[in-house]
């Protein structure tokens, strides 16, 4: 049973050297002033002098409501990478209803998490997210600068956005748990990449609904390859980034086989009506032909593609299991068509 | 050594001012007896005497104590402010000043790291750095050197104090900390970011109402009068007839014309970049 006012955060921490990072992700939760707020920190091997400081720094905030702490240790034997892992963790260890996740070099901004819990009161959404903004940081003499910022990742709104890249980070959203048809899964396989995979499995699962809003701050290191695409800064890409980015590379190939096997949960009632519609508009459209002396390319397009898209469905052969992308786009075109249908319709008219 | 926070309220809410106090509180418990705490506060708003009576009631315990000052109603931050800072510095021998906006919160380990900054450079006047989101404005990551210095959250000594004054008080909000900042440089004070001390303040997501508008345009000009920007000064007034608020140039208030700009101004005013007064590292 979740607790149903109860937003949990999730944060990853995996190395006591970046101690001074983890204070301002958790000072920005602090910010928030959430009434019910559950913090789970996921560390990684970390010893009993390391969890105490993690204890310290989640404690020492000023608190307007105290939220409960959990500092979950996510240890392996071989010491290897665990980021998919300590999702996975934190997700088992977290009783709110709603969920959010941040990594401990990550910020949210003030009103980030009751702006993403009221879109979700608002709607009938699983997860609710916002806009971020990305900064690009460099260490000088060991401190962080804040070189530029700049609002990013904003172009993606649908589902289909979601298949063609990832546009929601991973701070950037809310989870509605009670609203899930399926418990999170976690596939711990992944050593990258792991929270896009999530966002796929979830988009299957449910809408999504948005802010145009700036909720959170995605920062990244000089000389990462976004610096380069965002604010035409050159990429100098270390060693160890560079290996970073082969083994990213080997998580996209998986990422690419987990698309190909999602399917989008559609009831049979649904699909029936989906079909019903395009039945009716392709009616429609010859009524229309008999009308108006020609066709009107654009419209006609539109409904010519919904036909094709709702054929490849039902190839499938099943009608409640269908391709989210495949999907999306027939009911696109179908709403396409239905308002060239309209407007074509009053010129029709006009003409008689 | 006694640190003042001058803090001026203005109907904030209740749970605004107990996090800022909370904060205070850790900030206290780090400090040890590094610093003692004074907090100096008057309301510019509605009365909150029995507000402050209880803080002192329930903070007492907490590392700092608290003074308030009978309102003077609604006189303006910086002139607020001077009070706060002429009592704290005359009347209760503070050596630092930081002036405090009520609705920020502080980092444990901000006020420690402000004292620092002004250990190895000062004295200077210091800022804190605003956070999640900080100010756009330039600063030197190897000296902290900025152009100027925020008013939210802003380390005043005693010896700049007594040299150059506290706010020019006829800035009724907005512009009396870039004053402040340039006659602190052009008296050879530096002015710095200490980067790693985080003051909690929301930037993003809020939207100015015309009221606030108006009121940062009104100070701008009034800047560029005290500081002899001509140029700017002409295009805040077209800005403010153009955004309608005021109908013609005669029925905007009347201007500063008594400052004698120093010598050095040249080389630290900077008109060139609007309301950020400084090259902005990102819009």
């Amino acid at each position: 049973m979740l607790a149903q006012d109860l937003i949990s955060v999730v944060v990853r921490f995996h190395d006591i050297a970046k101690l001074e990072e983890l204070e301002q992700c958790i000072f920005s939760v602090c910010l928030q002033n959430i009434e019910q707020l559950e913090l789970v920190v996921v560390v990684k091997n970390f010893d009993q002098p390391k969890l105490a400081a993690v204890e310290s720094t989640c404690a020492q905030q000023p608190w307007l409501h105290s939220p409960t702490v959990k500092i979950i240790d996510c240890s392996t034997a071989d010491g290897g990478d665990t980021r998919a892992l300590a999702l996975k963790s934190g997700i088992e260890a977290a009783t709110g209803r709603y969920l959010a996740f941040l990594d401990h070099d990550d910020v949210v901004y003030h009103d980030c998490y009751a702006t993403l819990k009221n879109l979700l009161h608002e709607s009938k959404a699983i997860v609710a997210f916002g806009r971020t903004r990305l900064a690009v940081t460099k260490n000088v003499n060991g401190n962080s600068y804040n070189v530029a910022k700049k609002k990013w990742f904003f172009w993606g709104d649908s589902r289909r956005d979601l298949w063609k890249g990832n546009f929601i980070v991973i701070h950037s959203y809310m989870i509605d748990r009670d609203r899930l048809p399926v418990p999170l899964a976690i596939d711990t396989s992944f050593s990258r990449l792991e929270d896009y995979a999530l966002l796929l499995k979830l988009s299957v699962e449910g809408e999504f609904v948005k802010t145009e809003d700036i909720v959170c701050e995605y920062r990244i290191p000089f000389g990462h390859e976004l610096c380069e695409e965002a604010f035409d800064m050159p990429c100098q890409l270390s060693e160890a980034q560079k290996l970073e980015y082969g083994i990213w590379h080997l998580n996209t190939e998986k990422l690419n086989s987990l698309k190909e096997g999602l399917r989008v949960n559609m009831s049979l009632e649904q699909f029936s009506e989906l079909m019903d519609e395009l039945a009716q508009l392709k009616t429609e459209r010859a009524r229309l032909y008999e009308r108006l002396a020609h066709s009107d390319e654009v419209w006609s397009k539109h409904l010519e593609e919904a036909e094709l898209l709702s054929f490849r469905l039902l190839r499938q052969g099943h009608a409640a299991v269908a391709k989210p992308g495949i999907l999306r786009e027939t009911v696109k075109h179908v709403r396409t068509f239905r308002k060239f249908f309209k407007k074509s319709e009053q010129q029709s008219e006009k003409l008689d | 050594m006694r640190v003042a926070l001058g803090i001026v309220t203005y109907n904030n809410p209740l749970a605004q001012i107990q996090q800022l106090l909370n904060s205070i509180s850790l900030c206290s418990a780090v400090l040890k007896e590094k610093a003692e705490l004074v907090i100096f506060v008057v309301d510019n708003g509605e009365d909150s005497s029995a507000h402050f009576q209880n803080w002192q009631d329930n903070y007492k315990d907490q590392g700092f104590s608290i003074v308030s000052l009978t309102s003077q109603g609604n006189v303006g931050f910086g002139a607020g402010m001077n009070r706060l800072m002429e009592t704290a510095f005359n009347e209760h021998n503070c050596s630092y000043f930081i002036c405090v906006n009520p609705d920020g919160v502080f980092h444990r380990l901000a006020i420690e790291r402000m004292l620092e900054t002004q250990a190895q450079f000062g004295p200077c006047l210091v800022e804190a750095r605003q956070f999640p989101e900080e100010h756009p404005k330039q600063y030197d990551p190897e000296s902290f050197d900025t152009p100027w210095t925020s008013g939210a959250c802003l380390m005043i000594p005693a010896q700049i104090y007594a040299q150059i004054g506290g706010f020019d008080d006829r800035f009724f909000m907005y512009m009396e900390d870039v004053d402040l900042s340039w006659r602190a440089r052009c008296a050879n004070f530096p002015t710095k970011l200490c980067h790693d001390a985080y003051f909690g303040h929301q930037v993003i997501g809020r939207k100015p109402s015309g009221k606030i508008e108006k009121m940062i345009f009104v100070s701008a000009r009034a800047l560029a009068a005290k500081w002899h920007a001509k140029a700017f000064q002409q295009w805040v007034e077209e800005q403010m007839l153009e955004r309608k608020f005021f109908e013609s140039r005669e029925q905007m208030p009347a201007l500063i014309n008594n400052f004698s700009v120093p010598d050095n101004a040249s080389s630290v005013v900077n008109f060139e970049h609007h309301f950020t007064f400084s090259q902005a590292r990102w819009e």
